[in-house]
């Protein structure tokens, strides 16, 4: 006779538990974290590097690089002159919370103000995983489509930032701004939306007066 | 070979299935059953795939995997209108077809039991 045991366990708790550890570290080094995800080409790394560009005479800056394979994104994101480590995650799609409590053993967290990690480009699996982060900013470009949100509703249900990117190619795409506003906060009444571009740096100003704002509040 | 996102819950849900078999000190187990909402949006056949592949070689060899789903519940931000979609790409309200809502359940995402001798 078979015999029934109760389990009732999340099956993310193990990340969850990970990705507390994270946090914690973080917040007794008073670092602050922003996770970038997006699809592929979305422009997360012309939009990280042009940041941190701007960003990293007043911060210490370190870069987590997540890919599926190749170092070419965190060459880029090197040459910056920032801190960068590579975090090939061998197939899988998306970046957990052991990857990054790995990949902090190689950088200088004692001295950073600021870590970002630049997740896998993917719409679906990052956005169960918590990594320990402040902040989850997701990036949708104008030639991706205004439907991505209600194909990848979870992603942006559990944004806290929402950006538009290469807005410059606004007027060659058939791509209706206010539909995707109007969708994205029914699934996310909080969530801050901006429209930039890398290349004209529309928008650039308040995102970086925003993103300094959160940072701020955290290292006060 | 790129991995569909269900490969690592499924590893997920087999560490979990075996602690507790080792726990009560299971030669097999014979059923493991999860609760998966339906805004998850993971697919019961990659989970038994990778189920399959995965549990071999272990207790949990040849259990029966029992899938569970449970619906999204939809609080209307518009009307108010509580409302079960099909899934989660189809969050209009079916009273006044305003998006989306505060989601009352459909992300849970558990091992509910396991039965072993």
């Amino acid at each position: 006779m078979s015999e029934r045991v109760e389990v009732h366990q999340n099956i993310l708790d193990k990340n969850e538990r990970i990705a507390e550890e994270n946090r914690s570290l973080f917040e007794k080094k008073g670092i602050f974290v922003f996770n970038v995800m997006s699809s592929p080409g979305a422009g997360k790394t012309t939009f990280l590097v042009e940041t941190i560009k701007r960003l990293k005479d007043k911060y210490r800056i370190g870069v987590i690089e997540g890919d599926v394979s190749s170092k070419v994104d965190a060459e880029r994101i090197a040459s910056t002159g920032v801190p960068v480590v590579q975090v090939n995650t061998g197939g899988a799609c998306h970046l957990d919370a052991s990857m990054i409590q790995k990949a902090l053993t190689h950088l200088p967290i004692d001295n950073l103000d600021v870590l970002i990690i630049e997740n896998v480009g993917n719409l679906v699996c990052p956005a169960e995983w918590r990594l320990g982060e402040n902040l989850k900013v997701v990036l949708l470009s104008i030639p991706e489509g205004d439907d991505k949100p209600i194909k990848y509703p979870l992603m942006f249900s559990s944004a806290d930032i929402l950006l538009l990117t290469k807005i410059d190619l606004f007027s060659y795409f058939n791509f209706n701004i206010d539909q995707v506003e109007k969708i994205v906060r029914g699934l996310n009444s909080n969530i801050k939306i901006m429209k930039i571009s890398s290349i004209t740096f529309e928008g650039f100003d308040e995102w970086l007066n925003e993103i300094e704002r959160r940072i701020e509040e955290v290292r006060k | 070979m790129v991995e569909l996102h269900e490969g690592p819950v499924t590893e997920s849900i087999l560490k979990i299935v075996l602690e507790y078999a080792e726990k009560h000190n299971a030669r097999t187990v014979n059923k493991v059953s999860v609760v998966i909402g339906k805004m998850t949006g993971y697919e019961e056949s990659p989970i038994r795939f990778y189920w399959e592949a995965l549990s071999s070689g272990t207790v949990a060899e040849g259990a029966e995997l029992e899938v569970i789903y449970t619906p999204i519940s939809v609080k209307c931000q518009s009307c108010g209108e509580v409302y079960e979609p099909e899934d989660q790409y189809s969050l209009f309200c079916p009273n006044c077809g305003f998006y989306g809502g505060e989601i009352k359940s459909g992300k849970e995402l558990f091992v509910d039991s396991i039965e072993i001798d």
